[in-house]
């Protein structure tokens, strides 16, 4: 609980933008997954009030929880002990269009769908795509360096980052590189913030890479009987280097089949949607040729937009039956060396027969990272769920792999992180974090335990 | 079908309440999880709750969305039920108290009921909001002397939902004529009530220009635009065309700007109108009304 003069202090910054009412503390005392409550909320209009705001909290020592539009799937903008909501939704401006740097400068609120389509406007492209890109900020996807589909072409937030203004924990202002593509001045310090889940500094403006929008496309959804022909097709696809390589498992296809009868190839065990994206008619060359070095594999090439956008439905209807099917159950994102997707794909099959449950698993082949939904029903022992992600996660590890490729650790993953962190990174951690957050009132209770 | 909110915010930027507060308790999926809750008993209906769940202004952009199909409007009105007291005035609840400032001066009424003349029921936004376009209206019913009588009562579009009886100051079966398309979505289980432009289209055979776009209700909840020629009729059947995936209503609202590049902007609805109006003031935008009367008086 925050003190009655520290309330005071805050409606003195922040005016009718503090707010300790009950039902504006319900509104922000959840996001997808998660559920803790805050003490109050203020909505700050510029970094200056959010540097007051975290100068007086590693004063008084309460905790600070950025948030952004409450998306995330690992309760990264959760308070788990209380403190001040930091919403950035206020705080949504797109500022600057830099078309000869090819850059956009933005603040944290604005939702990532919003500065796609702006710049879509310009003839250019912001990659990035979390899924919930249509409703979640640049700021909360550079907190959580968020993926997508196009990573496997376009990589991830992280490479659309030029520049950043951060708050520190202690009130302290920095700005990092602005609109340079290249600088080996000094540490790389930009970098940290990126991924940090609002642990060491608030992101309070962005300068954002852009490329140009490809303007022609060549898609394909491919069915194949096996596992053992996917580790063949993602490298192809990959050293062709297409724009999306998006896999459905095993258990997803039949239900697909049902709602999309006669769109999908026949004999399919499993399902991948390739894309390329350029310009002319290169991606469609590059499709063909991929295409003619497959025989064991069946297809459905898109004639033109409306068909391409019906392959795409295929693919955005895995959530919705996934949802329909699992009433109970964990998501997980782990991500793997690509080439060991099958592997990963193989192991999930035991581990569903091992502990009897139900595994969809679908994502981006192209680039590792895989969704891992475990449904099972409301008696399944929480002990056997615990050993079964422990499983799942020194599996990955032994792979080559992390717990998280896009979602983040938040809560959600925290008590599995030594098995991919060893103790001296964790401790490297603390002792970073311990640097920028003396007090660690910065999102408390996220990553690790300090 | 799973028909639990999954929390994923995905209707949130489709809400204009939200778009212009930047605000969780002021969108859709912060006013279903309170709704649940009130209707629960787990939270109190307190001031701000209370001021979250009428803060929804009912455009239904937010339901097609949903991807678990959730009635999240539906949620509301319930929620609603456990603290609405029925008022005979209007609740003038919808946008207003949001930061969407509305155009134009209250409109002073005196007209006094005459034998054989048209009935006309402006609703609450009208007369608040849109009192020049009101004026405009009444101009070209002079202009054709035809005696009318403004109806200045509550729709009870606040709950309407609820099956409210409306007292109005007219006999059953009377017809009369409804200017605002919510009002008239509240009125139309009544015998007599009549959509004003079915009026107008025999008065007035209205045909807009080709660079003009013209928004109908239903087809601006659907993303659809009518363009040009298209003949106006009652806004019938609402919330037909739902399109998964649709939305945006400021993705919209750009795409019309884009397509009406002769600033002509129409709308039917005084709702997307006014929410228009608060995002992109600097855009010509004209109620129907105001076009006919434009077209009318110019020739």
């Amino acid at each position: 609980m925050i003190s009655r003069s520290i309330k005071t202090c805050l409606r003195k910054i922040f005016g009718d933008r503090f707010s300790d009412e009950t039902g504006l503390l319900f509104a922000y005392s959840y996001d997808a997954k998660f559920e803790g409550a805050p003490d109050a909320v203020v909505f700050p209009v510029d970094s200056d009030e959010v540097s007051r705001l975290l100068s007086l909290a590693t004063e008084e020592g309460f905790p600070v929880i950025p948030r952004g539009a409450g998306t995330g799937q690992t309760g990264g903008s959760i308070p788990v002990e209380g403190g001040v909501v930091l919403s950035l939704e206020r705080m949504n401006r797109i500022l600057e269009l830099d078309r000869e740097n090819l850059t956009l400068t933005v603040e944290p609120g604005a939702i990532t769908g919003d500065v796609k389509s702006y710049v879509a406007g310009f003839g250019l492209y912001y990659p990035p795509d979390p899924a919930s890109y249509e409703f979640s900020t640049i700021g909360g996807n550079i907190a959580e360096n968020a993926g997508g589909i196009h990573a496997v072409k376009y990589g991830v937030t992280a490479n659309y980052v030029l520049g950043l203004e951060v708050v520190l924990p202690t009130g302290e202002m920095i700005s990092f590189s602005g609109k340079l593509y290249k600088n080996a001045t000094g540490y790389d310090l930009r970098d940290i913030f990126i991924g940090s889940e609002g642990t060491l500094g608030v992101i309070t403006r962005a300068v954002l890479k852009l490329v140009p929008a490809p303007e022609a496309y060549a898609t394909a959804l491919v069915g194949f009987p096996d596992v053992s022909s996917i580790r063949r097709l993602a490298s192809t696809v990959r050293s062709l280097s297409a724009s999306a390589c998006e896999l459905v498992g095993k258990n997803i296809v039949p239900i697909l089949m049902e709602n999309f009868p006669s769109t999908l190839p026949p004999k399919t065990s499993y399902l991948m949607l390739v894309e390329f994206d350029g310009f002319g008619d290169e991606p469609k060359r590059l499709l063909d040729s991929m295409l003619s070095s497959f025989r064991e594999v069946s297809f459905v090439v898109a004639r033109d937009d409306s068909e391409r956008e019906r392959l795409w439905d295929i693919r955005r209807n895995v959530s919705p039956v996934i949802r329909a099917n699992c009433t109970c159950g964990v998501s997980e994102d782990i991500v793997v060396p690509p080439a060991s997707v099958p592997e990963m794909l193989e192991f999930l099959e035991e581990l569903q027969a091992e502990f009897s449950v139900k595994i969809f698993s679908f994502g981006h082949a192209g680039d590792g990272n895989l969704h891992v939904n475990i449904c099972y029903d409301e008696l399944f022992p929480e002990r056997q769920i615990e050993q079964l992600l422990e499983a799942l996660f020194r599996k990955t590890v032994s792979l080559g792999g992390a717990l998280s490729g896009e979602h983040g650790v938040g809560i959600a993953k925290k008590r599995f992180l030594d098995i991919y962190l060893s103790e001296e990174s964790i401790r490297l951690h603390r002792r970073l974090k311990r640097i920028l957050d003396p007090r660690g009132i910065l999102n408390p209770g996220k990553i690790f335990d300090e | 079908m799973n028909e639990r909110c999954v929390r994923c915010g995905k209707c949130n930027p489709v809400c204009p309440t939200y778009r212009v507060s930047g605000n969780e308790l002021f969108s859709p999926r912060g006013r279903y999880l309170l709704g649940e809750r009130v209707l629960s008993g787990k939270i109190p209906a307190t001031s701000d709750v209370v001021k979250s769940l009428l803060s929804c202004t009912d455009c239904y952009l937010c339901n097609p969305i949903c991807p678990v199909g959730l009635d999240i409007v539906e949620m509301v009105h319930r929620a609603r039920e456990t603290f609405f007291v029925r008022d005979e005035s209007c609740s003038r609840f919808s946008l207003s108290g949001f930061g969407i400032d509305y155009k134009g001066e209250k409109y002073e009424g005196k007209m006094s009921r005459g034998d054989g003349s048209v009935l006309l029921f402006p609703g609450c936004l009208v007369i608040d909001s849109f009192g020049d376009t009101l004026e405009r209206l009444t101009e070209l019913l002079a202009c054709l002397d035809i005696p009318f009588v403004i109806i200045d009562a509550c729709c009870n579009y606040p709950d309407w939902f609820k099956g409210g009886k409306i007292c109005l100051p007219v006999e059953e079966e009377t017809e009369f004529y409804v200017v605002c398309s919510s009002a008239y979505i509240s009125l139309k289980k009544d015998a007599g009530v009549r959509y004003f432009l079915s009026f107008f289209e025999d008065v007035f055979p209205v045909r807009l220009p080709d660079n003009a776009v013209f928004v109908q209700e239903e087809a601006s909840r659907s993303l659809g635009l009518i363009v040009a020629d298209r003949q106006i009729s009652s806004p019938g059947d609402l919330l037909l065309i739902f399109q998964q995936d649709s939305g945006m209503v400021h993705l919209l609202f750009e795409r019309l700007i884009q397509q009406a590049r002769g600033d002509v902007l129409v709308f039917e609805s005084f709702h997307n109108l006014a929410v228009f109006r608060s995002l992109f003031p600097d855009v010509h935008s004209y109620h129907i009304i105001d076009f006919i009367h434009r077209e009318v008086m110019e020739s």
